[in-house]
Formats: structure tokens, C-alpha cells, sequence
């Protein structure tokens, strides 16, 4: 008997639904929002497995107990060693973590590819650039979690917290634009806000992804 | 108001006869049955796992009202609000009605920021989420 595997984390569910499984590439998502919303899902993973804990105004680690994923276990021993009594804020821990974006980001989906939900291939565009396509194996992944989200935002029950956080991911990276209808996400807007909200991480989240989006066109206009 | 009589998931000792759950206590409202549970003074991530089972446990039983009172509650993280809402899910996907009272300010501040009025309704006192409940 084969033992089952983990359930998706909140990283590669996210990253599931940041795929666009018709191409086979990510929707359009600025590389600094996706870094930003990489680290913020490795946050609310930790939070969610009650690892560290946060209010309005500092993130701190809680239990520094490995949670037996490597990719948590790393960030948590990171986060340990910053000293008790100086805690930071969320967007501290956000803008530090979204550095190791594009690292984290590979190593959640190489689990995906092991997991045999998605394969590599890497093609050449006009026989110069590079293009790195993620085409679906089984899509029955990726269906689940967006019938999932779209239930949340389309639905009027109360959210889990796991399905919370990943609307506040979408919602960071404006996953719903490509997702939804016009139309739907106009009638859908004030639920997805109202969801997004909900946990401290998210809002924490949408405003990293603000101040590095400013940062980088402040620098972009000095050039 | 009465302390509940017989088993009460929050008071019961565990393998090592310990007592658990010192901070929390459960009162149940005679007249309409629904459970006040008193939250401790630091409600964080420690205290949410030490609770969560003990409440869902206490909800298999038959609970249908809950009513969290914070009014000990001076310290409430991320953590502790997620724990409304997981109660809140729960207490409603069993038919019941959910409710906390006594928010005091750093704990308005933080439910206020989440928006979770929007799912949770929130009382001054008991006896005002009870009234409610009970119309």
C-alpha cells in the first residue's frame, strides 16, 4: 500500500492557480508581485500551522518545531534566529522572503512536477529567447482549487482560513482579472476584498506589493 | 446563569490527569441552553490549539450556540480571530448560532481591521448575544 501524499500546500495551490493550464504559462504577473506573493504564502503557511503568530503590528515565530516541509521548516529557522525582542513587522518578513522569491517558487514547483501534476518543458522563441511553458498532466488539481476559490468569492459562507489566505494571494497578483469575467469580478469584487481582508497577512501583502511596484518605478523614472 | 453540570469537554483531565484548559470556562445560559465560553486573558496561537479541540469536541455533543465573552481578553493575535472564524464555520455548519461579546479595545481594534463583523456578530454583553439568539 502506497503511502498518501500531502495535501497541496498553500504555494503550490497558488501557484496551480496563477497557471494558465490552457497555455501552460503564468498569467501575466509582475515578477516583484509574485515574489511578494511567494513569500506571503510561505507566511501563511507557517501561520497556518501555528509556527508564528502576528497582530497589527509585528510577525513573530511562536513554536520553532519543524513542520516536516522542508520549504516552511528553512523560512522558520530563518525566522527564529531574529532576536525576541525587536519583533518586525509582517512587511519586513515579506520584502526579506520575496528576495528568495524566484527560489521558493522552483522548489514548490519541482514538487509539483514530482507530484506529477505538471511537466517542464523549455522552448526556444524565435530560436533566440528562452520560454519556460508548465503544461498540465492532470489538470484535477487545478480544477479543484479553482472551483474551490470561485465557491469562496461567488458563495456567502464563511471562509476556511486556508481558502482566506489563497484569495488574498489571487487578489494580490489580480489572479481574478484572468479568472473571472468582467462582469463577475465586478459582482464579485466587495466579497473578494471583504475575504482578502481577513487575515492580517493579506493586507500586509497587498501593501508590500504597493511599496516595491512604487519603489521600482521611482528607480525605473531616475534612469 | 449556572456552571454546566456533567461532562464538559473543557474541563476534563487528560492522560496524565492533568487539568487542561484552566483559562477557559464554560458557562451555559439555563434558559436557552447556549454555551458562554470565557476566552483567557492572551489569546494566541498557544491558546487557540489548546482550545480548538476541546470546543469542536464540545460542538459534536450536541452544542448549537456558542458565545465567546472576551472580556478577560486584553492580548488577541491573528491566530485568535482565525479561531472565531473556524468556530463561527463550524457552529453555523451545525445549524447554530454564533456570537462573541465583550471585545476590549486591542481586540475591537484587530476584529475591526479583519472586517469580521461582516461574518460574526458582535456584542457589549452576554446577555445581549443571548437575546439575540433567542428572538
Amino acid at each position: 500500500m502506497t503511502t498518501p501524499l500531502p495535501p497541496l500546500t498553500l504555494l503550490e495551490e497558488f501557484l496551480l492557480l496563477a497557471l494558465n493550464d490552457e497555455a501552460g504559462q503564468f498569467y501575466s504577473i509582475a515578477r516583484s508581485t509574485l515574489d511578494c506573493a511567494t513569500a506571503g504564502a510561505i507566511l501563511m503557511g507557517l501561520s497556518l500551522q501555528r509556527r508564528i503568530d502576528n497582530d497589527l503590528k509585528t510577525m513573530f515565530v511562536t513554536d520553532t518545531q519543524p513542520t516536516g516541509d522542508e520549504m516552511l521548516d528553512s523560512v522558520l529557522r530563518m525566522m527564529a534566529l531574529a532576536p525576541v525582542l525587536e519583533p518586525k513587522p509582517i512587511t519586513h518578513w515579506l520584502k526579506q522572503l520575496a528576495e528568495e522569491g524566484e527560489a521558493l517558487r522552483e522548489q514548490a514547483l519541482r514538487r509539483l512536477e514530482t507530484r506529477g501534476i505538471i511537466k517542464r518543458e523549455d522552448r526556444k522563441i524565435l530560436w533566440v529567447f528562452g520560454a519556460r511553458r508548465y503544461p498540465l498532466i492532470h489538470d484535477k488539481e487545478i480544477r479543484e482549487v479553482k472551483l474551490r476559490i470561485l465557491g469562496v468569492i461567488l458563495g456567502d459562507d464563511i471562509p476556511a482560513p486556508h481558502d482566506m489566505m489563497l484569495t488574498a494571494l489571487a487578489q494580490a497578483c489580480g489572479l481574478f482579472n484572468h479568472i473571472l469575467s468582467s462582469q463577475e469580478l465586478t459582482a464579485a469584487l466587495p466579497r473578494i476584498d471583504a475575504v482578502a481582508r481577513m487575515d492580517l497577512i493579506g493586507p500586509a501583502l497587498a501593501k508590500a506589493v504597493t511599496e516595491i511596484e512604487a519603489a521600482i518605478a521611482m528607480a525605473s523614472g531616475f534612469r | 446563569m449556572r456552571r454546566k453540570r456533567g461532562f464538559n469537554p473543557l474541563h476534563r483531565n487528560d492522560k496524565e490527569g492533568q487539568h487542561i484548559m484552566q483559562t477557559v470556562r464554560i458557562m451555559q445560559h439555563p434558559a436557552t441552553g447556549s454555551e458562554i465560553v470565557q476566552l483567557p486573558v492572551r489569546f494566541d496561537a498557544a491558546a487557540t490549539e489548546e482550545m480548538e479541540n476541546n470546543i469542536l469536541l464540545a460542538l459534536k455533543i450536541g452544542t448549537r450556540s456558542m458565545i465567546l465573552d472576551a472580556s478577560n481578553t486584553t492580548y488577541i493575535t491573528a491566530a485568535g480571530l482565525r479561531m472565531f472564524l473556524v468556530l463561527a464555520k463550524d457552529v453555523k455548519a451545525a445549524g447554530g448560532n454564533f456570537a462573541v461579546c465583550n471585545l476590549q479595545p486591542q481586540a475591537k481594534e484587530l476584529f475591526d481591521a479583519c472586517g469580521m463583523a461582516m461574518f460574526i456578530p458582535a456584542y457589549s454583553q452576554p446577555i445581549d448575544a443571548v437575546a439575540q439568539m433567542a428572538a
